[in-house]
């Protein structure tokens, strides 16, 4: 442990000062952000942040929870969770209409989503810590993943890499790790609730260090 | 379909700014064409990028790919090599190349660290 962790540590504890988080939960679409986000809400204050569903860009505008107390052990933190729209590099509302959407249903979602991955890339600079949510059943090594890790790094915020859905079949958490050696890196199952302890246990580590 | 490349050497870009860079890169693969740059962007070149995009996502046009390749941003480094990076970079110096293409054209995009796949449809 730094000397600096130290000493911030033993302010907090002194003073019993809460410790203030701008959690940002960022990720491609469908991985589970929004499941991951009312998990957290659930475990926290009882209620859920947002709606869930199979068709990509379900989380179209920013979510927030403000002003949630947690306490870990005599640590108290005060967390404003943002969770935010996938960032994507393309939205094509024919995509949309695969799932059912009627056109013009589908084209509103896809003008509404567009302004999502805005607003996701705007928030980027204003938050204390992020989780960033990838789906362990498919491929990690994609552009966007690289792109939010990259700016996450360049602006020092810590990063915590969730690996989602470990409880489908064809869920392969370590691909994840091994492709981004360099990171915090936790294995859940935001739908079922499994690991989640452990992801508690690396967020707060990070959010004090 | 007639399908369009434009292979941009390191040199023409270093003196343009991100949104000169982001501009580039919009005006060409709006345009229908594919860009392959040498060297790489910056995560916040990449991100202007991104935005760029969206606010120019039409029926017509919904989106791009987008891929940097360098082969070893995510491998572990020590950290003599990491500080010979950092001082490559500085000096301008920036290994790998990234391919942006409109996503109407490009269907399907494979990486891996040291390859890069993309599978393209012509009408």
């Amino acid at each position: 442990m730094g000397i600096t962790r130290s000493f911030k540590l033993a302010f907090y504890r002194l003073l019993k000062k809460k410790i203030d988080v701008k959690l940002g939960i960022y990720g491609p679409t469908n991985v589970g952000k929004t499941t991951l986000a009312n998990r957290l809400t659930k475990d926290w204050v009882g209620d859920e942040i947002g709606k869930v569903s199979e068709i990509p860009h379900e989380t179209r505008e920013i979510l927030k929870m403000e002003r949630m107390e947690v306490a870990d052990g005599w640590k108290r933190f005060r967390i404003d969770l943002i969770d935010t729209p996938g960032i994507e590099t393309k939205v094509d509302y024919r995509e949309f209409m695969k799932y059912g959407l009627s056109e013009v249903e589908a084209k509103r979602r896809a003008r509404e989503a567009t302004q999502g991955v805005l607003d996701s890339i705007k928030w980027l600079s204003n938050l204390d810590a992020v989780l960033v949510v990838m789906d362990s059943t498919v491929d990690p090594y994609t552009q966007v993943n690289i792109t939010i890790l990259g700016n996450l790094e360049a602006r020092k915020i810590p990063t915590l890499i969730v690996a989602n859905k470990i409880d489908l079949p064809t869920s392969d958490p370590d691909r994840i790790r091994q492709a981004f050696p360099n990171k915090r890196f936790v294995a859940i199952s935001a739908k079922e609730g499994r690991n989640i302890e452990e992801l508690y246990e690396n967020l707060f580590d990070m959010v004090i260090s | 379909m007639r399908l369009e490349v434009d292979f941009v050497p390191f040199s023409s870009i270093r003196q343009k700014t991100p949104e000169q860079k982001v501009s580039f890169l919009m005006e060409r693969v709006t345009a229908g064409k594919v860009v392959v740059i040498e060297g790489t962007l910056d995560p916040e070149e990449e991100a202007m990028l991104i935005k760029s995009t969206m606010e120019r996502i039409t029926d017509e046009f919904p989106g791009i790919e987008l891929c940097t390749l360098s082969g070893d941003e995510y491998r572990k480094k020590g950290l003599v090599e990491s500080i010979q990076d950092r001082l490559l970079k500085a000096l301008g110096h920036r290994k790998g190349i990234v391919v942006v293409g409109p996503a109407a054209l490009i269907k399907q995009v494979k990486r891996s660290p040291g390859i890069l796949s993309m599978y393209m449809e012509t009408e």
